[in-house]
């Protein structure tokens, strides 16, 4: 009996590579796994889930993990609004408590114009079903009764959106779920398997090629994020995708006092507190872009100072640990799911930015959905590459609205 | 991650002294209304984004207010060299 509690669970076993699957997905991240899960449940046999380095290793493992769907535009706040209903129900599909929790959203604006724009996200919000509301600051204050009300100075506070639905989950818990989950539905996940190149024959994708050997694939599924375009220069195309680092630390951890996440448009910052007591601190992307995870003091004092201007008391706080995470940010903020033109065989799934974290159990169910149909699902219609050479673009700008680029 | 910028008219300064400008590539040559809607697409959105070395413009804003093209490693942001835009020092 003790020895049945003690052994270790394995959460996925280990194979060597076969040399042909009906669905090869690069990339063992949120998004691919995701994925992987999805396509086993909807009837595949053959997937791999290939990546360069452990499970998680990318910005699944490095994002600060706010779920949320008051967004800006139709197809994205539809899009976020049914992630946050998977992830209501997460723990119970995957069997694994990636501690969902569900405290809320404020949005601060600082200044007239902002609190404008708040208020037209407020009555999309509202009009798409999402639950989401303009609120003054004395009721901010009751929300967090350590934030700075007081007139007269910088970025003073006139007013926030609350968005209760949101929250916050335990991110390496998401991945290592949909990992557990779709192992045992038959998918193979290797891991330390870098794809170093893409077979095609007759422009049709035929697999890839790594470290390990050569793997035959019927379908190619890019969910590589910020290095997407090292992938799609493997297919001679170009995405219109930069790919920027996003610093964030978390501070020694405190007594629990602030009991929902806050943001700043204005400032580049947002803080909440984690069920541990540590304060996360996040926010914009470094000044340049670059494929590097190492963090900058610049940025770090950058996030400190604007946190301070929030929650004044925090200033003595000590920072525990810094790092860097890379985002593959889209002239739009909204993501690519989807065929490339001219690829057979071939499926993109990316530019999930600052905001990825928040889509992966719907983008993986989409992008799964659209592989077995052949159809591209209602809900990500919008999303194609080809809305760029049509000009569709999305404008989400409530996407990123912390992390947006200067 | 942090690193020195050799600016071509000031030597090595703090590299949040200077601005990206964007890559250099193919896609971001200069256009003209009379190009296709494909070309301008491309100009407009479309980035080679190459994980390794690429040239860029920087701007030192902080600094002699000039700008310049870089050969910077993405992955590490080595420098390999700076120099100011067809080797002509700009005058003033």
């Amino acid at each position: 009996m003790v020895f049945q509690i003690l052994r270790k669970e394995e959460f996925w076993r280990q194979a060597d590579l076969a040399p042909h699957y009906d669905v090869v997905i690069i990339g063992g991240g949120g998004h691919g796994l995701s994925t992987a899960y999805h396509l086993a449940k909807l009837g595949v046999k053959r997937v791999a889930v290939l990546d360069k380095s452990y499970l998680g290793a990318g910005a699944s493992g490095r994002n600060t993990a706010i779920i949320r769907s008051n967004y800006l535009t139709p197809e994205g706040i539809a899009f976020m609004n049914a992630s946050l209903k998977l992830y209501e129900q997460l723990a119970a599909e995957l069997n694994l408590n990636v501690l969902f929790s569900q405290i809320g959203r404020l949005d601060i604006a600082h200044t007239e114009s902002t609190h404008f724009w708040l208020r037209q996200r407020v009555e999309y919000n509202r009009l798409m079903g999402v639950d989401s509301r303009l609120i003054e600051p004395h009721v901010v204050k009751q929300l967090v009764p350590q934030i700075d009300l007081r007139e007269g100075k910088p970025f003073p506070i006139v007013g926030a959106l609350h968005h209760p639905p949101a929250g916050v989950a335990r991110h390496d818990g998401v991945v290592w779920g949909y990992a557990r989950a779709a192992d045992r539905l038959g998918v193979e996940l290797h891991r330390f398997t870098e794809v170093t190149g893409i077979t095609r024959e007759n422009g049709r994708v035929t697999g890839v090629e790594t470290a390990k050997g050569r793997v035959g694939a019927d379908l190619v599924v890019s969910a590589t994020a910020g290095w997407t375009s090292t992938i799609a220069h493997m297919l001679d195309f170009d995405v219109p995708i930069v790919t920027y680092p996003l610093p964030a630390f978390v501070t020694e951890p405190l007594k629990p006092f602030m009991h929902t996440t806050i943001s700043s448009g204005e400032l580049h910052t947002y803080v909440y507190q984690t069920e541990r007591g540590e304060l996360v601190i996040g926010g914009g992307v470094d000044h340049y872009p670059s494929y590097s995870h190492k963090s900058t003091l610049q940025m770090l004092e950058e996030l400190a100072a604007n946190a301070i201007r929030l929650l004044p008391k925090i200033r003595d706080v000590k920072v525990l640990r810094q790092w860097t995470g890379i985002c593959d940010i889209t002239p739009d903020y909204a993501p690519i799911i989807g065929p490339v033109d001219g690829i057979d065989g071939f499926i993109l799934n990316c530019g999930w930015g600052t905001w990825g974290f928040k889509a992966a159990p719907i983008s993986g169910k989409m992008t799964a959905e659209l592989i077995t149909t052949g159809q591209t699902p209602e809900l990500i219609r919008s999303f194609d590459l080809n809305r760029f050479h049509e000009g569709r673009l999305i404008n989400e700008r409530a996407a990123a609205i912390a992390a947006a680029i200067h | 991650m942090s690193f020195l910028m050799p600016c071509p008219n000031c030597g090595e300064r703090d590299v949040h002294e200077f601005r990206h400008g964007g890559e250099i590539s193919p896609l971001s040559q200069r256009r003209s209304v009379n190009d296709s809607d494909e070309d301008l697409t491309l100009y407009f959105y479309f980035t080679r984004n190459v994980a390794g070395e690429t040239t860029e413009w920087w701007y030192h804003s902080y600094g002699c207010r000039k700008w310049f093209v870089v050969r910077r490693d993405t992955v590490t942001n080595h420098i390999a060299k700076t120099e100011w835009p067809d080797k002509r020092p700009r005058q003033q």
